[in-house]
């Protein structure tokens, strides 16, 4: 069984959240790139903003908006070791359901952050070095 | 759907009541009415058009639209004497499966001093036949409306000018430079009418459910930030709309710099012209590099976006990846044994090493059997190591490439963007030199048309700027907005009643949105498949020996027109390849509208020299193939030459004749 199997079609956000997703990505830098069309980018944005301040937030209303084709195996790997993390088991990875709900949780309170990245720094090329700078310093922690 | 009766009284040339036959033979083929200037071949395409929406064609001034009654007949009538003005089109009338149709509209009109004056207002009769060729009579003034319904339903209003249209006028209506008649051409054939109506009608209710929002709130900071965020969706259209204007600006200058550059390829001043060409190489060089340093700035942009979470989320994959080896070093992880292998060993009750696997054989036999049986049960975890295997390489080829990603191809892509910004200052440079040299030449007229373009090309500049500026200044208010909904969402969690207004008003946003994008999708498709159609039409009409090989209508609605070597030719094309151009752009927006009308052309080959005409003439049987076409042309239009080259697809050939202030049509003797 591959990680694909193990995470099904959908990850789910709620209405919400998606529409706080088409407002980040219908402007800054998110904004005619067609190669960042797909919200699963803002997904693992906030996934990993979330997790680098811990907040996991539930939320009400699940929907599976988020389809698992559109992410790459690296993501899914990503999500996977995040939730491997959080539970301390490493036979976690066979239950897809439950690794999808932390990274959505993570994904919520990150998606704050990511909000408040961008009322902090605006333009698009400030927001690029924002996060550059936070992931550059997540490598040489 | 073909014609097959016109009947006219006393409208405009058309005196007393006449008649325009069109035999079966005419529904696929072309029928000629060729006519001398000035003859009424205009008041025909405007009988039409009245007979169906009581509207004139084309723009005739005031005086000529007051004289809609024939003067001839109007000279005639006594004071006071009374006569009809009436236009007559019979539809589909055959065997054929097609419902017969005839509309009929009719003005009764009084003398009245050197005047014809209505006296009542023009009223339409229709009349329909259903498959058992039984008629239904709609005339009296209840059915008016009705009737405009089933006009409408035959040919809409609003594109019957795609089937009923002056070749004459093509041209000027559909200019390359302005892309808005483009534009609305395709919003007219998309029939979008209803997605835009019940766009608004959303929006309204919006607005409604908004303020009941706004009136429950009861919270001073939310009321401010509700207030706040409205005076910021206000500047963006602001913005958006000193955006727009900066683009068609630009689009002017930059047409006009095309216009001059193809003057100065004309002057016959050798140095000149070779600086000309240089410059418009070196500007189109920086175009070029600017369009690459966009593309590659979105690239920097995605890699980062892509590999930001990734690099956070490094702890994470580090300590996933330990667990992995940790746990295969310990053996804690079951061995990659399918079941089907186990189960064999134990039915055959000998294992691969010869032992007897026999519970009852003896002890180490059932110890054997036992751990197998024992391994059994665990090997649904076997899919786990062998995910974690898989999973393993993933992990360390990602920790590989994210560095390397974030720091070393990050850097060298931004070391490109430096590169490029060089080249385009050094070609700037150089245009800089070119133009102060070209100051110099005091040639009659260079000097001005030179000026005139280094100052568009200093405004294009600054426009360009501006627009960078305006945009940045769009996602800047963008995210305070941001703020303010995220803000106002935290207080209205603790307010009472709030929250089903807003699941109301957020619902009705999404709905907006979802309309506002089926609207672009049914406006993309629309264009690409115009876009298509009109390029076949075409390549099959165009007769001049460039090897066109791109055809495309943009986003922002403007052809463009390739060569096999890339070079845009849109205006550069001679008259008679852009009359044959838009020939086909019609053709294909009346295929495109899904009506089958048939198609009226007044003068289709006009602005074309008689050379062009004969090349066009060479395929021109091949235009609007199985549609009803008639072709309103003049008399040295439709030469003895031309007539042979298209006669295949003729099937009737009629005159206009002008008999003092009257016009009669006469079958072709």
């Amino acid at each position: 069984m591959g990680i694909r199997d193990i995470f099904g079609r959908n990850i789910n956000i709620n209405h919400e959240i998606r529409d706080r997703y088409d407002n980040v990505s219908s402007g800054f830098m998110f904004k005619d790139n067609p190669d960042l069309k797909d919200n699963k980018h803002i997904f693992m944005l906030c996934l990993a903003l979330g997790y680098r301040v811990n907040n996991r937030l539930p939320f009400k209303d699940p929907v599976g908006l988020l389809n698992v084709s559109s992410f790459s195996d690296e993501d899914l790997w990503t999500i996977a070791s995040i939730a491997v993390d959080e539970t301390k088991d490493l036979k976690f990875i066979t239950n897809g359901p439950e690794m999808k709900k932390i990274a959505s949780e993570y994904a919520h309170g990150g998606l704050a952050e990511l909000e408040q990245l961008i009322a902090d720094y605006g333009s698009d090329e400030a927001l690029e070095l924002a996060l550059e700078k936070i992931a550059r310093e997540s490598l040489d922690a | 759907m073909w014609i097959s009766k016109i009947s006219i009284k006393n409208f405009r040339p058309f005196y007393g009541e006449q008649e325009i036959i069109f035999d079966e033979g005419s529904k696929d083929k072309f029928t000629i009415i060729e006519a001398k200037a000035d003859t009424g071949k205009t008041s025909l395409l405007s009988a039409i058009s009245w007979c169906l929406y009581e509207k004139d064609i084309g723009d005739l001034d005031k005086e000529r639209a007051h004289n809609v009654f024939n003067l001839q007949r109007k000279d005639e009538l006594e004071e006071g004497a009374i006569d009809d003005l009436k236009v007559e089109i019979t539809l589909n009338e055959d065997y054929s499966n097609l419902p017969k149709y005839i509309i009929e509209r009719e003005c009764v009109f009084q003398k009245s001093g050197a005047r014809m004056v209505p006296i009542r207002i023009p009223s339409v009769k229709v009349s329909e036949w259903n498959d058992s060729n039984d008629s239904v009579i709609y005339d009296t003034p209840a059915t008016q409306a009705f009737c405009r319904n089933i006009i409408n339903s035959i040919l809409p209003e609003d594109i019957h000018m795609f089937f009923l249209f002056e070749g004459e006028k093509l041209e000027k209506h559909f200019s390359f430079n302005n892309s808005e008649n483009i534009k609305s051409s395709i919003e007219k054939i998309s029939q979008i009418e209803y997605v835009k109506s019940a766009h608004l009608h959303l929006k309204k209710a919006r607005e409604k459910v908004h303020s009941v929002k706004n009136e429950s709130k009861g919270d001073k900071e939310l009321e401010r930030n509700l207030s706040l965020i409205d005076e910021r969706r206000s500047r963006i259209e602001d913005i958006e709309i000193k955006i727009k204007n900066a683009n068609l600006d630009i689009q002017r200058a930059e047409s006009r710099i095309n216009e001059i550059d193809l003057e100065l390829d004309k002057v016959n001043v050798p140095l000149l012209k070779e600086w000309a060409s240089k410059r418009a190489n070196l500007e189109k060089s920086n175009n070029e590099l600017n369009n690459t340093y966009k593309n590659l700035q979105k690239e920097i942009t995605s890699s980062l976006v892509k590999t930001v979470p990734h690099a956070i989320c490094r702890d994470a994959l580090e300590s996933m990846l330990k667990s992995i080896e940790v746990s295969e070093r310990k053996d804690e992880l079951p061995p990659k044994i399918k079941n089907v292998y186990i189960r064999e060993l134990l039915d055959k009750k000998t294992c691969i090493c010869g032992r007897n696997l026999d519970p009852d054989f003896d002890e180490e036999s059932h110890k054997a059997c036992e751990i197998l049986l024992e391994t059994l049960k665990q090997n649904d975890l076997s899919d786990l190591s062998q995910t974690l295997i898989e999973g393993r390489f993933h992990i360390i080829d990602l920790l590989k490439k994210v560095p390397q990603t974030l720091l070393d191809q990050r850097m060298a892509s931004l070391s490109n963007l430096k590169d490029i910004e060089t080249t385009i200052s050094a070609n700037n440079a150089e245009i800089a030199e070119i133009n102060e040299k070209a100051k110099d030449i005091n040639e009659k007229g260079i000097k001005s048309l030179n000026e005139e373009r280094m100052r568009l090309r200093d405004g294009l500049k600054v426009q360009e700027q501006a627009v960078g500026r305006l945009e940045g200044a769009i996602r800047k208010v963008e995210a305070e907005i941001s703020t303010l909904s995220r803000e106002n969402d935290n207080i209205a969690k603790k307010m009472n009643g709030y929250e089903q207004t807003k699941i109301t008003a957020e619902f009705m946003d999404r709905a907006i949105k979802h309309l506002h994008s089926i609207h672009k999708d049914i406006l993309a498709e629309v264009r690409n498949t115009v876009e298509q159609k009109t390029f076949e039409s075409f390549k099959n009409l165009h007769w001049d020996q460039t090897n066109y090989t791109v055809f495309s209508i943009g986003a922002d609605y403007k052809m463009k027109l390739k060569d096999e070597n890339e070079n845009e030719k849109i205006l550069d094309i001679s008259s008679g390849t852009k009359q044959v151009l838009l020939l086909s752009y019609i053709a294909a927006l009346s295929e495109v509208s899904g009506f089958k009308f048939p198609i009226f052309i007044d003068t289709p080959l006009a602005n074309t020299d008689n050379e062009q005409r004969m090349n066009i003439a060479e395929k021109f049987p091949n235009y609007l193939r199985d549609n009803q076409v008639i072709l309103l042309v003049k008399d040295q239009e439709y030469t003895p030459s031309f007539r042979e080259k298209i006669y295949s697809r003729v099937n009737q050939e009629m005159r206009m004749i002008k008999e003092g202030a009257s016009t009669k049509v006469r079958p072709w003797e």
